[in-house]
């Protein structure tokens, strides 16, 4: 089914419009024709059949009419939709870009502010740790109060 | 009059063409991609003192703040995405 599908995109669209209308309009022709040879004595047993090929034709060229209009109207809508989606696209990345850029200057300054308190307290240390002894019990519950919540709960709900 | 009301009837037959046309959708900045750290402990193999309880809570904090960041950027790459996708409708 794809290679029909191939082939028809092969014909240039003003050639199927014209086809369609030259079918309309053939079986226009033929139906009013019709009505005129019934008053024509020696060709009026063609009416019947110049008849129906009238409105086949009629009706084939009508339903690829209508269907070509609105196969061009789609096409348009999606020409006119994939324009918007390419801008909403560049800005998508444009927004990325910014954020990635505010993100690393956010973190920069975090870890320059950080870098100097860690400086004072290396300068200060000895008068920090200045008669202050740290019990191992301080240590452990430290320790515990930074450690993830999940890895301290059982599956039972108690905390380890 | 019937040939107009055929012709009505087929011209109306075709108009049910679904378009699906998709947006791709949009990259996360890389920086906000890395997996969070562990928080720091006290190491238990030296003498801990306060300057160490100290520089570990130093640790901790930036390591808060830099996830604060990312949280704060992960809303605004949300809310701007979102805009930007509902332009489409």
């Amino acid at each position: 089914m794809w290679y029909l599908q191939f082939m028809y995109s092969l014909i240039p669209d003003s050639w199927i419009e014209l086809a369609t209308y030259a079918i309309l309009a053939t079986g226009i022709t033929l139906y009013i024709l019709s009505k005129v040879v019934a008053w024509i004595p020696f060709i009026k047993g063609y009416k019947l059949p110049m008849e129906l090929v009238g409105v086949i034709l009629y009706g084939v060229g009508a339903f690829y009419a209508g269907g070509y209009g609105v196969e061009r109207m789609w096409r348009e809508r999606v020409q006119e939709v994939q324009a918007k989606v390419k801008e909403l696209e560049g800005r998508q990345a444009e927004v990325v870009k910014v954020i990635e850029t505010k993100v690393i200057t956010k973190i920069k300054t975090v870890e320059v502010v950080k870098e100097v308190i860690k400086q004072e307290i290396i300068e200060k240390e000895k008068l920090i740790n200045a008669n202050c002894d740290v019990s191992p019990d301080a240590i452990e519950m430290f320790n515990k109060s930074v450690t993830n919540p999940e890895l301290l709960q059982t599956p039972a709900g108690e905390t380890k | 009059m019937r040939l107009i009301l055929l012709l009505c009837i087929f011209l109306s037959g075709c108009s049910s063409t679904a378009v699906p046309i998709v947006m791709k959708f949009p990259d996360a900045p890389p920086s906000l991609m890395t997996p969070a750290a562990d928080l720091n402990k006290l190491p238990a193999d030296k003498k801990i003192e306060m300057s160490d309880i100290i520089q570990t809570t130093n640790a901790n904090s930036k390591l808060y703040y830099e996830l604060k960041i990312k949280y704060e950027a992960w809303q605004e790459w949300y809310k701007e995405q979102k805009s930007i996708a509902d332009q489409l409708k």
